[in-house]
């Protein structure tokens, strides 16, 4: 081969492999959706820095003090809110959705780079259909609304309205204006509470219009097809429905051993229709109706057969939407809406049969609505709380609802069982559903089961007569695995768990509540004297926090000072860490430099949500992202994870008699005018240590504390718990 | 009573016996688990004698009585025992002055005292404090050593060079309400309110004065106690403390 068309051939490979039409997504062993590509500069620069800047700008502007003042906070509240945003791990850069999205916004543009060049792109991972700009140029698309979106053209209008958000300024201009309607000047003096809300919705209504017009008339300058307009707010008003309607068959879940009657069946599903009242007095948005109106006047003087659909190719959008549509899976999962998450994985599963993505979730799903069934059973003092989104239910994700609800607690427990167990059957290798599965049938034994499980479960097949007989399939769920070591052996682990259990309870009944939380107190603060010995060499500190707040002035929360703190947090964790010999890395998002890799990025957010779901779980169930951690764990060879920071509120001291008398005697004087000079302070520092492999919060300290956050206090509790880290117990 | 001194004192050991088993779980200030602490504590004391001062007269301006205080000294050493105890030890220097003026004698004299302090600091949970830092309350045993000097009598009937010098020893029970906080990480700051309860037990290890000056002195012995018991009863006190560490 000619050396110049070796060359060629090398280029148009590589090209091919860099394109998002052409790199397959492995969509069977598909992963959710991370950021790639370099970190924005954005994530570099510190919320104080940009606020800075802004308040700087605005100086330059001719404005009256008190409106340059309520700008300065706007930019002020906005610059941290939105970086909290930035950092919080739900956002997504640089993959080929927000890489497509971006496609868009270049068409949209073209004629205007500078404008585009301001405007940055994020996708959100949220599964409901919206997207939002912000005055910093941040335009922001759920992975939601790429879902269920039916062409580039209705992206397209969408982006251009969001743009005009960003190139008016409206939140800063609604931002003047709320306050100037809180504080009852011109027109809005006064105007009763009521009225007051009514009007900040009324004039955020009026930005919306604006938007909508201005938007327009950039779209039609797009080259993008007009029918997308219509079809937009058809989208909108359905906001509340799946982006699919595929009807839901519960047999996919049946075998020899598993069937379902009929009381799990749904009748008939409520039909998918708009939800939407006619008063939209208290909307930020006028009506849909009201919108559609609007631009059928406008539309219908235009020539609607120009324009076109997709001018990027079709292809390139459906690969992004189905990328979309996996994600939506995940993200579910990650929300904890278990329900949601088991349709919309069934759905993909029908329509890619054996894909392993969707059956893992489908089990991930199965699993976390069994752990919250026996979460909820177990805490008796917990009133079961109503499913609000059933009352909105429509079409077919309603009959999947409707079968979930239907099964019994126990129903529920031997189904996520069995499905875990074949899950983990069939792809042995996957550590997370091992891990889910062994976690299942333990609590199947633990939570269901009232006798002995060899009494219990049956090792017949279930027979259309059992079925006839209005028959559970719990006891026959696993006929054919009574004979399996590995199943009998996390039985008989469940029972030991059991019976300890038991023996607690029983140990406990004996005694009045008064003593066992008093027993309970003592063994706490006995533990919090004395301290923990967790004896771990590594330590991997996630996110550090710090906030202050006082409570004298009128924004409590110092943003800027709680920034400025937090860095020097982060320094003190290193830094005493060093001194300890205890090696410790502290992964935080607020503090990314020029070094930071994106897949240092990425494993901050997998932590990140590793840590919340333990936290808010509040009991032993295995992560939803399992699997992402297992190579940070090998990376930083610990699996110890710890996540700390100190919460400070400082107020004004209340004067009381005892203060008074202090002062008033010469002889205690001098403690007088301290105790009245110096402000009163609520501080909390706490820290979490967890461990990765026994998935669970190791060691947790809730330190209140009435001193001044000084340095030294701070750093005490800090090395507190980082001592206790290190310690190793004496005891073999 | 002297025997409730013995228990107070043994009960006091045992408790840092009981904790030293976990001391390994004494985190300090950042590691460093001992401390020196040097500082001063005051009392406004308008209507008593001080050092060189004799017979007490009648304060005119109100001004002045407030800012009358006596001072002491005080060297103080501790040990952190685990994160809410502390074991401490130290000396408190006073120099005061004594009168006494009964019919038909009247003297005066300056009082050298010494404390000698042993204690245990107990840091509270509730506070979410870690020793060294935080509120904190301390007791503990101390001895006080007097030395008085008497500088004037005016009786009829003796010799005002016959009189000289006196020492007497005293049992003493300590008590102290304080915060520390730091400050550079190197520097401690504490502030305090002390109580000493002398207790009325006192021995006289020397005393030279015979006849009738000896006989005039010891029938002051009540008036003394009184003093020194009012002196240490309730004090301020301020003290800067360095941290070290401890090699094992």
């Amino acid at each position: 081969m000619h050396p110049k068309n070796l060359v060629l051939a090398i280029l148009v490979v590589l090209i091919g492999f860099s394109s998002p039409q052409l790199s397959a997504q492995d969509f069977d062993n598909y992963t959710p959706t991370v950021s790639q590509g370099p970190l924005p500069q954005d994530l570099m620069i510190s919320s104080t820095e940009k606020y800075l800047k802004a308040k700087a700008d605005s100086k330059r502007e001719k404005n009256k003090r008190r409106v340059r003042k309520t700008k300065e906070k706007f930019y002020l509240q906005t610059n941290f809110v939105l970086d909290e945003l930035l950092t919080s791990g739900q956002l997504i850069f640089n993959d080929p959705m927000t890489n497509y999205v971006k496609g868009i916004l270049d068409n949209i543009l073209k004629g205007n780079p500078r404008l585009r060049k301001e405007i940055k792109l994020y996708m959100v991972r949220s599964a409901s259909i919206n997207a939002f700009a912000t005055d910093r140029g941040e335009i922001f698309v759920n992975v939601g609304l790429l879902a269920k979106i039916n062409n580039e053209a209705e992206l397209a209008f969408i982006l251009c309205h969001e743009i005009q958000h960003y190139v008016e300024r409206h939140n800063l201009e609604a931002f003047v204006k709320f306050k100037e309607i809180e504080r009852g000047r011109g027109d809005y003096k006064r105007q009763k509470n009521y009225e007051k809300i009514v009007s900040k919705h009324s004039y955020s209504k009026n930005l919306e219009r604006e938007a909508d017009k201005k938007g327009f008339e950039l779209f039609l300058k797009s080259g993008y097809s007009l029918n997308a307009v219509e079809k937009v707010f058809d989208l909108l008003a359905l906001s509340h429905t799946s982006y699919s309607d595929t009807g839901f068959d519960f047999s996919f879940l049946e075998s020899d051993y598993i069937k379902f009657n009929d009381k799990v069946k749904i009748e008939e599903v409520n039909e998918i229709s708009e939800l939407e009242g006619k008063d939209d007095s208290l909307s930020t948005h006028p009506s849909i109706d009201e919108r559609r109106e609007n631009f059928e006047k406008v539309i219908s003087k235009e020539d609607r057969k120009k324009g076109k659909d997709f001018i990027q190719s079709k292809t390139q959008f459906d690969l992004v939407q189905k990328i979309a549509r996996f994600d939506i899976c995940d993200i579910l999962i990650s929300y904890r809406a278990y329900s949601a998450a088991f349709y919309h994985s069934y759905v993909l599963l029908k329509e890619y049969p054996k894909n392993s993505y969707a059956e893992k979730n489908i089990a991930k799903a199965l699993y976390g609505i069994a752990q919250y069934t026996n979460k909820n059973s177990s805490d008796y003092e917990e009133e079961e709380e109503e499913d609000e989104t059933e009352s909105i239910l429509q079409g077919q994700m309603q009959a999947a609802f409707y079968f979930l609800t239907k099964l019994s607690d126990k129903e529920k427990n031997m189904l996520a069982g069995r499905y875990c167990w074949k899950m983990h059957q069939k792809y042995p290798k996957d550590k997370q559903m091992e891990l889910m599965a062994q976690d299942m049938i333990e609590d199947i034994i633990i939570f269901s089961l009232e006798k002995d499980y060899k009494n219990y479960f049956k090792k017949e097949k279930m027979t259309g007569e059992l079925m006839t007989q209005d028959k559970s399939f719990a006891p026959y769920a696993f006929g054919d695995l009574l004979d399996n070591e590995t199943f009998i052996e996390w039985l008989e682990s469940g029972e030991k768990y059991r019976k300890r259990r038991e023996k607690r309870k029983n140990e406990a009944e004996g005694e009045s509540i008064y003593k066992r939380r008093k027993t309970a107190r003592e063994k706490a603060e006995k533990k919090r004297k004395k301290g923990v010995t967790l004896g771990r060499d590594k330590l991997l500190v996630i996110n550090p926090l710090y906030l202050k707040a006082n409570g004298r002035k009128k924004d409590p929360v110092r943003l800027v000072e709680s920034e400025a703190r937090q860095k020097e947090f982060k320094g003190w964790i290193e830094t005493l860490s060093e001194d300890l010999g205890l090696k410790t890395t502290v992964l935080d998002v607020k503090h990314i430099t020029k070094k930071t890799t994106i897949g240092e990025y990425n494993e901050i957010m997998a932590i990140n949500r590793w840590v919340d779901e333990l936290l808010t779980n509040d009991m032993y169930m295995i992560s939803s992202n399992y699997n992402e951690l297992l190579p940070i764990v090998e990376k930083y060879k610990t699996t110890t994870f710890a996540y700390t920071g100190a919460l400070v509120y400082k107020n004004r001291r209340k004067i009381g008699y005892a203060e008074i008398l202090y002062t008033l005697f010469p002889q205690t004087m001098p403690y007088g005018v301290s105790l009245l000079a110096t402000p009163k302070y609520d501080n909390l520092y706490f820290s979490f240590v967890f461990d990765f492999e026994e998935n669970r919060v190791l060691h947790k300290e809730i330190n209140y504390m009435k001193q001044k956050d000084r340095d030294g206090v701070i750093k005490s509790n800090l090395y507190w718990m980082l001592h206790q880290v290190k310690a190793k117990s004496s005891k073999k | 009573m002297k025997s409730y001194i013995i228990i107070f004192f043994v009960v006091l050991l045992a408790s840092c016996f009981t904790y030293e088993a976990t001391a390994q779980s004494a985190p300090g200030l950042y590691g460093k688990r001992f401390f020196v602490e040097f500082g001063s504590s005051v009392m406004n004391n308008n209507t008593l004698n001080r050092y060189n001062e004799n017979d007490k007269e009648p304060i005119n301006s109100n001004v002045r009585a407030l800012l009358l205080y006596s001072y002491n000294l005080q060297l103080n050493g501790f040990y952190a025992l685990s994160r809410l105890r502390m074991i401490g030890g130290g000396v408190t220097y006073s120099r005061l002055g004594f009168g006494a003026n009964e019919y038909p004698t009247s003297i005066n004299a300056n009082v050298n005292s010494l404390l000698l302090n042993v204690y245990v600091r107990d840091y509270s949970l509730g506070d979410g404090s870690i020793a060294p830092l935080g509120p904190y309350f301390q007791y503990g045993v101390s001895a006080v050593f007097n030395n008085r000097f008497f500088r004037q009598s005016t009786s009829a009937y003796t010799n005002p060079e016959n009189f000289g010098a006196q020492s007497y020893i005293s049992p003493a029970i300590n008590m102290e309400w304080g915060n520390t906080t730091v400050v550079k990480d190197k520097l401690l700051f504490t502030f305090a309110t002390q109580s000493t309860i002398i207790l009325p037990y006192g021995i006289d290890t020397h005393s030279k004065e015979q006849g009738i000056e000896g006989i005039i002195i010891r029938g002051q012995s009540d008036s003394m106690y009184n003093r020194i018991f009012t002196h240490y009863m309730i004090r301020f006190k301020i003290a800067v403390g360095l941290p070290f560490k401890v090699k094992k």
